[in-house]
């Protein structure tokens, strides 16, 4: 412990507490030197601009600040206290993304006259997205890891999910991308009157299941055995802390990390009951996103432009969420050995299966050539007669096969070597953030120094991968055994990478759509050289890692044992983290930060029986690579003549994927 | 062997603990030497010293006339196999693989492995009566089993100088025999230095030609197994009333708790 608990614990509430009263005084101080702040603040003269904008915008942004945070706050308390899970939280456990997502499909589609059942639509969608991460999670030995792993998975795709729906409804674009970034500025006191009720009812209900919340703190056994009906408690307190998140979200969009970081820290600082860590929730988390807010509001002024308060909680939140966890230590330890492996494996070389692999590969490719869809459902296939326009649709067709194809086999080594080298069966490069930072570094480079070429992005991005993963090494250089830090930081880069970009899409005007697009994953814009030069990459560091398949089976061992034995596990770490990294970033530019195929096709090939580190590599690479140019030509020909992108589609085969698996395990 | 002068080791942080202070010993070639003591005295710290594992060591420790910190890592594994207390487990790996990988000193991450390096790996089995399980994965064997096939990797390492920590912690009273038996027989016949942590008291004074027992981190005795076995001297150690008794026509002592 670094704090002692009695001081920290009185300190942070006074702090918020008074710099929250402080911004509001000085938001109304110049009210108070003319004494007109009573009028102000109650019944505003409508002739005075100062007045009718403190009245009508200053007042009810601070008082949605202080609500939102504190709802948020409460919520996670709860959440995290039910889960037993620091890192629970509502954004973290893909609720955000499960009511984002409905709610973007409710104010598209849903005609005027279901206007009033939008609370339940929402409701639903979060409680839908809780328990996918549930059923993923639930089961496996290392629970409190997996949970937040699924929640990573089904919040990116439900991220990604509402951006391509954002993608076929342009018009709506620019209005859904602000409320979509946490945006609290205000025009009247609607909104607060819309929220207010729902609010306080959630949290009278919650703060009366106080002592229920106890019981189920202290495991399921024990609060069974107390007499609790431990499955309605938890039921009911999840709906009521996803109605509190719901209501959040369509009052103004997604705030991150306040649910997170506030019970967090506060459970840590000494408030373990949940009847101080409630109330005390309620209140940093209020006063803090005031604060924030505030800050908030100033750059606005001097700008011009508009930074949307929830994207900028989760600049600040997810740093701060390594440095508290890291200094806590609450997370329970992470075992690499645990049961995720399966315990027999056949011994048996798998020659067969490979072949296999590679002949579905091969011959996949020329079905995706020649065979596609016509959007009636009908199965075409490309008329040679015409021999000019076969080679053009041919051609056309293959460097996006080919890119999705290279793309595939990189992010399978990429993946295979940081689950291998970082020890961590869970590891890859979407989720440890590597994929994400490369992408913040191009999406910087585009956005805001206007730079275009995409030679230099696939370098800056290369670079940003590298950067991340350094970062990642040198947190987590005394936790080489601890799968969480990795999970956790790629956790908050992901977090920071999502403000980043929300806040880049406020800018970018008519780069969004491209943007967008290109994070979702698209084919669309590759062009035949850049995919020979990711191809040349990939297989160069292929070779290179396949040469030395005996020092990356010796640091399956851990550091010590690979130490005693004479491998400098330091420097070979690093020089495969280099590797993982180059081979994540060039494939990042071309099928975007989020396919999962380097999470899934190193998994799977362990799965099929591929043991040691070279038939891995080369069972992953023809695993990743199958599942890419599946991917493509689905999201080729699915809607045609509409074009989804293959990131996504392969995301939605990855997460189909641990789901089966979870599915399976029961 | 190893000469220690002054040795100390302090935990770093805020909470700094020091774990090991002012060992002065000299660890004997060719020799069986234990280390003893009760929970928590340091013998598994000083043996991660001495394996280089913990490298913020003040004192002097030298390993023949060279300085313990002065040997490339290569170097140094072809010299000293460590076996730790709870080797992390690959779960894919098959226990011929494993034991395989103590020939990775000599031949790194490139080098074919010989006839010669398959020789010693069939070798190191048979010593440790792992060859009947040579296809089975070592994560599906039991914590004995587990223990004896770490050791036979560490004989395939062929490195003079074995520091086991806890090596028969998991085992029967009869593997436990067998273990040390062997491994005092490879001390005998092809001279190695073996140093230990070992907890049994009648097993360190069958085998150990030398002991050094700790208490809180600093010399509490040391000797041979004769002075080792009697009851003063195991009284002053474990701080326990234990008795010691002869066995009648040998010169095997066998402990026991008053």
């Amino acid at each position: 412990m670094i704090m002692r608990p009695a001081r920290a614990a009185t300190i942070i509430p006074a702090l918020f507490g008074l710099l929250a009263i402080g911004s509001i005084f000085v938001d109304l101080l110049p009210f108070l030197q003319g004494g007109t702040a009573w009028q102000a603040l109650f019944t505003p003269d409508d002739s005075r601009f100062d007045q009718i904008f403190f009245h009508y915008s200053t007042l009810p942004r601070t008082a949605m600040a202080f609500m939102c945070g504190a709802g948020l706050a409460v919520a996670g308390a709860a959440i995290q206290t039910i889960f037993r899970n620091p890192l629970a939280s509502p954004t973290t456990l893909g609720v955000g993304a499960g009511v984002e997502l409905a709610l973007t499909i409710f104010l598209v589609m849903a005609p005027a006259s279901l206007a009033p059942f939008q609370d339940v639509f929402t409701l639903a969608g979060g409680m839908i997205a809780l328990g996918i991460v549930y059923l993923i999670a639930s089961g496996r030995s290392n629970a409190t890891l997996w949970l937040i792993l699924a929640g990573m998975i089904v919040n990116l795709l439900l991220h990604s999910a509402t951006q391509i729906f954002m993608l076929f409804n342009q018009q709506y674009l620019d209005s859904i991308f602000m409320w979509g970034a946490g945006d609290l500025a205000q025009n009247g006191w609607d909104s607060a009157c819309y929220l207010a009720p729902r609010l306080v009812l959630g949290i009278i209900a919650i703060f009366a299941l106080t002592r229920p919340l106890d019981i189920l703190a202290l495991g399921d056994d024990t609060a069974n055995s107390l007499g609790a009906p431990v499955k309605w408690l938890r039921l009911i307190i999840l709906t009521i802390a996803i109605f509190i998140t719901a209501s959040i979200i369509s009052a103004v969009g997604m705030i991150g990390f306040i649910g997170l970081a506030v019970p967090a820290t506060l459970r840590f600082v000494g408030f373990t009951r949940s009847k101080s860590l409630l109330p005390m929730s309620l209140l940093v988390g209020g006063c803090g996103l005031v604060v924030i807010d505030y800050v908030m509001r100033q750059f606005a002024g001097t700008g011009g432009d508009i930074f949307p308060t929830g994207a900028a909680t989760a600049l600040i939140g997810a740093p701060f969420v390594i440095v508290i966890l890291r200094k806590a230590r609450i997370m329970p330890d992470g075992n690499a050995n645990s049961q995720d492996h399966p315990a027999d494996y056949n011994l048996a070389a798998k020659h067969v299966l490979m072949v296999l692999l590679f002949v579905g590969l091969l011959a996949g490719l020329a079905l995706s050539l020649l065979v596609s869809l016509d959007g009636q459902g009908d199965v075409v296939f490309t008329p040679i007669a015409d021999l000019f326009a076969f080679t053009s649709t041919v051609g056309d067709r293959a460097q996006r096969t080919l890119a999705a194809i290279v793309c595939g086999a990189a992010l399978a080594v990429s993946g295979t070597l940081i689950q291998r080298v970082g020890h961590n069966p869970m590891a890859s490069p979407e989720i440890t953030g590597v994929s994400s930072a490369t992408a913040l570094a191009m999406i910087i480079a585009m956005v805001y120094f206007g730079i275009d070429g995409r030679t230099d992005l696939m370098l800056i991005g290369a670079v940003g991968g590298v950067i991340a993963l350094m970062v990642l090494l040198g947190l987590c250089r005394n936790f080489s055994h601890a799968p969480h830090y990795l999970l956790l930081n790629g956790l908050a880069i992901t977090a920071i990478l999502g403000s980043v970009v929300r806040i880049a899409m406020t800018h970018s005007g008519t780069k969004a759509t491209m943007l967008i697009s290109w994070l979702a994953g698209t084919t669309y814009f590759t062009r035949m050289d850049e995919v020979i030069a990711v191809a040349m990459i990939t297989a160069i560091l292929t070779i290179l890692t396949l040469l030395a398949r005996r020092p990356l089976e010796l640091a399956s061992m851990g550091p010590d044992q690979a130490v005693s034995l004479g491998l400098g596990i330091s420097m070979f770490r690093l020089a495969m983290m280099m590797g993982a990294a180059i081979l994540a970033a060039v494939s990042t530019l071309l099928v975007g930060p989020l396919s999962f195929v380097g999470l899934m096709a190193p998994h799977l090939a362990r799965i099929a029986g591929f043991r040691l580190a070279g038939a891995h590599l080369i069972g992953a690479i023809l695993i990743g690579a199958n599942v890419m140019m599946v991917a493509e030509w689905l999201a080729r020909n699915i809607l045609y003549p509409q074009q989804l992108p293959t990131g996504l589609i392969a995301a939605l085969i990855g997460t189909g994927y641990f789901l089966v698996l979870s599915a399976r395990r029961r | 062997m190893f000469d220690l002068k002054d040795v100390g080791f302090r935990t770093e942080g805020k909470a700094a603990k020091t774990l090991l202070s002012d060992i002065t010993v000299s660890f004997p070639t060719r020799a069986f030497s234990a280390i003893v003591g009760h929970n928590g005295s340091g013998k598994s710290t000083l043996l991660k010293i001495l394996a280089r594992k913990y490298r913020q060591f003040s004192g002097d420790i030298r390993m023949g006339t060279v300085a313990l910190t002065d040997h490339s890592i290569r170097d140094f594994a072809r010299k000293v196999a460590y076996l730790p207390q709870n080797p992390t487990v690959p779960p894919h790996l098959s226990v011929r693989e494993l034991v395989g990988f103590g020939r990775y000193p000599w031949r790194g991450a490139f080098g074919r492995y010989r006839a010669s390096d398959y020789e010693k790996i069939d070798q190191a089995m048979v010593q440790t009566h792992v060859d009947g399980f040579a296809d089975r994965l070592v994560s599906s064997l039991s914590g004995g089993e587990r223990q004896r096939v770490w050791l036979a990797m560490l004989l395939a390492q062929d490195a003079p100088i074995l520091l086991l920590d806890e090596p028969t912690s998991a085992l029967d009273v009869g593997h436990q025999r067998d273990i040390l038996h062997l491994v005092s027989d490879l001390k005998n016949t092809i001279g190695l230095t073996v140093i230990a942590v070992l907890h049994d008291i009648d097993m360190v004074g069958r085998f150990a030609d030398h002991i050094l027992a700790l208490r809180h981190g600093t010399t509490c005795w040391q000797g041979d197994a004769r002075d080792f076995m009697q009851a003063d001297t195991l009284q002053h150690i474990y701080d326990a009333d234990i008795g010691v008794i002869t066995v009648p026509q040998s010169n095997i002592s066998i402990s026991y708790i008053a």
